[in-house]
């Protein structure tokens, strides 16, 4: 599974990410001090660097600066909405940048999209006899091939990357659709129908009502 | 200044070229005339001199042919004869005309250009008769050239006669003919010189005011630092300087306007922030309670603590922001309160806290009574004590007492704690300066109790200081005025606190 170095001076907030990505399997490690991290990143080998920008001792863009020939791809956290900051920090080099305060679900999403752009993110997938070839976009199970449209694939995928994790129905439908789309959350509700048919996920996909969809393990 | 129509320097310039060549013009005429007419009387003086000499000439050679002839009465015809043989001889060698008339007729003429008795002359001496002593003369013009006829009368045996002589004096016009013609291409030239000194002489004079109006084109475009020196005559000089004292206040005041912008937005920022960080806990945790499948008792634990935690936070941080907002928006109400009555109250208030820290509260009260606001006092006396109770390790002490100065009353909290280092004592007061962060929350502090507590007493017209060591504890001295505050006093401080908003924006 990929590391996650989680730098953090708020002691709680800190603590709710590491739960939040140890819940579907991510290695994590926590820093509260700027100094501190960078001396650590250079050190350790991370697949992921989420970055508070307001730090004791050295801020965010500080940081990034002296960790950029590390080449770890590197997520913002900030409480600032500013678009200056955004570009500020886009342009230091940073992947991506995630508004304070966040949802859980939304967190991971950007994580598994910053991880599968560089490349360091899972292959492949498993789920009891249901294998996902990422990289060929192929879907087996108990060995045979499953034809499933491209949404379909993805709502399979993204189901499979939260494991165990409530996704309500607007969280998919970014996910998947991407957040400009403005259709119904009906579609959605077809697609799962579709995916649990043609995968036999009866009683494991299961509905939550008033917030959405699980995958449940064994 | 060229957008709108005529400059300064073109207005100067043709109303002065104008006036000067004017009076030029005027001047030379004048001087002209004044000449010509000298030269025109000392012409006349020439004729009236040469005329009376041509007489004494005929007097003379009449004497001289009757003593020749030895007859003492030359007759009628002998004075013809002696006449027209003088003409004749007077003439020989002069451009002088003559002329002797008797009875309005001719006896005798030489040299004479035209009939000397007729013209003006004629209708002069119509009007008023020659008498003998007299010598007329006038000016004549016939075919472009000029004359003075000069007339007399001529006694001789009895008989009248008339002498006329004639001049020409056209040179005397020629002259002052060419000599307008000279003042003419003299004025010409004069024009263009003038022209010419009066444009550089303008630019000259006027340059600083371009210079003044570039300044002020650069200060209006936004250099309100930029400073005018001072040039060209004592106006533009007077005027620089007032230019130089305007941008000055505009700067100052452009400056302060940055300030408070500057510090307003930095309050906004630390207030998102300090928002933000514990509604991302909350948020998170409460997102993994409601999507997470399983979550473990001791998960369930710890979250629901995190929650609960900064839910803390996020209500001590309202609860010290409307605090601070009450204070800035509030007049103090200021009253006379008994020291020992404060004392007790703030003790009762603030005994659950010392309880639950494990702190004692020393208090040395001296008695007596001050002005003040009771619940803005007692707030800021709270702070100061919850923040040495926050400083304490379980077991130490802290102390409160009060002492009366000259003017003022000096309020003390100290405890023995941890202390600060300088550059933290030079923040404290900032709204949301926190030591330590972690500490702070963990205590529920939102880092604006201290800047809460130095607007109160700033409001009182006191002040807050700061004495502080590391590892060795802190003392916060709170000095009030001791008097009641006047009424203008009191207004002046809502003003001055007012101001001081402004500076601090906090």
């Amino acid at each position: 599974m990929p590391s996650i170095f989680i730098v953090e001076d708020d002691e709680n907030i800190a603590k709710m990410i590491e739960a939040t990505l140890s819940m579907v399997g991510y290695d994590c490690e926590k820093c509260p001090d700027g100094k501190e991290a960078v001396q650590r990143i250079l050190e350790g080998r991370f697949d992921l660097i989420l970055l508070d920008v307001m730090l004791p001792g050295l801020d965010g863009f500080e940081i990034l600066s002296k960790i950029k020939m590390k080449g770890v791809p590197v997520i913002f956290l900030t409480a600032l909405q500013d678009v200056g900051d955004k570009v500020k920090g886009l342009r230091s080099g940073a992947e991506d940048y995630i508004v304070k305060p966040f949802e859980t679900v939304e967190l991971l999403a950007r994580i598994e999209v910053v991880l599968r752009r560089t490349g360091k993110n899972r292959k492949k997938l498993s789920y009891l006899d249901i294998e996902i070839d990422l990289e060929k976009h192929l879907v087996t199970k108990g060995g045979h091939a499953v034809a499933l449209t491209p949404k379909e694939f993805d709502v399979l995928v993204f189901f499979m990357q939260n494991l165990d994790i409530a996704v309500t129905r607007e969280r998919l439908l970014a996910a998947v659709w991407g957040y400009e789309f403005e259709g119904e959350s009906r579609t959605v509700d077809i697609h799962v129908q579709q995916v649990r048919r043609k995968l036999g996920l009866k009683g494991r996909l299961v509905t939550i009502p008033k917030l959405g969809y699980r995958l449940e393990s064994l | 200044m060229k957008k709108q129509g005529i400059a300064l320097w073109q207005k100067i310039f043709f109303l002065l070229l104008p006036l000067t060549v004017l009076a030029v013009f005027l001047a030379t005429q004048a001087a002209l005339r004044i000449n010509f007419r000298e030269t025109i009387s000392g012409e006349i003086e020439r004729s009236r001199w040469e005329h009376s000499f041509f007489c004494t000439g005929v007097q003379n050679k009449l004497s001289y042919e009757k003593s020749a002839s030895g007859n003492p009465f030359l007759g009628k015809e002998g004075i013809g004869r002696a006449l027209v043989q003088m003409t004749s001889e007077q003439t020989a060698n002069s451009a002088q005309g003559l002329a002797v008339y008797q009875n309005k007729s001719c006896i005798a003429f030489s040299n004479t250009p035209f009939e000397l008795r007729s013209g003006p002359l004629l209708e002069d001496l119509e009007k008023k008769p020659l008498d003998s002593q007299e010598c007329r003369v006038v000016l004549r013009n016939e075919k472009n050239l000029y004359y003075t006829v000069s007339a007399s009368l001529l006694p001789i045996e009895n008989e009248s006669y008339e002498l006329f002589t004639v001049r020409e004096i056209t040179s005397v016009y020629q002259n002052q003919a060419r000599a307008v013609r000279t003042v003419e291409v003299f004025l010409f030239f004069f024009t263009l010189i003038a022209a010419l000194f009066f444009y550089f002489a303008l630019q000259l004079l006027l340059s600083p005011l371009r210079h003044v109006n570039s300044g002020i084109q650069e200060i209006a475009g936004g250099n309100y630092s930029l400073r005018l020196s001072p040039k060209g005559s004592a106006e533009f000089r007077s005027l620089s300087r007032n230019i130089n004292r305007m941008a000055r206040s505009v700067e100052e005041n452009i400056e302060q306007v940055q300030n408070l912008a500057d510090s307003r937005k930095r309050f906004i920022d630390n207030l998102a922030h300090e928002m933000k960080t514990p509604l991302t806990s909350i948020l998170g945790f409460a997102d993994l309670l409601r999507v997470k499948r399983s979550v473990s008792e001791k998960q369930r634990r710890e979250f629901a603590g995190a929650i609960v935690e900064e839910a803390k936070r996020l209500q001590s941080l309202s609860g010290k922001l409307m605090e601070l907002i009450f204070a800035e928006s509030a007049k103090p109400d200021c009253r006379e309160i008994p020291l020992e009555e404060l004392f007790r109250e703030i003790s009762l208030s603030v005994s659950p806290l010392l309880a639950r820290r494990g702190v004692r509260l020393l208090v040395n009260c001296p008695g007596g009574s001050l002005w003040a606001d009771r619940e803005l006092l007692k707030s800021c006396l709270y702070n100061l004590i919850d923040n040495a109770a926050k400083a304490s390790k379980e077991g130490e002490e802290i102390e409160l007492s009060c002492s009366f100065l000259s003017d003022y009353v000096l309020f003390s909290v100290s405890d023995w704690g941890m202390g600060m280092d300088e550059k933290t004592v030079r923040r404290a007061t900032e709204p949301f300066y926190m030591a330590d962060k972690s500490r702070s929350r963990k205590n529920g502090g939102a880092g604006l109790g201290l800047s809460l507590c130095a607007r109160i007493a700033e409001l009182h017209g006191g002040s807050l200081r700061i004495k502080s060591k590391l590892h060795e504890g802190t003392t916060v001295f709170l000095s009030l005025p001791k008097d009641r505050p006047s009424r203008e006093e009191s207004e002046s401080i809502s003003s001055g606190r007012k101001e001081a908003s402004n500076e601090e924006a906090s």
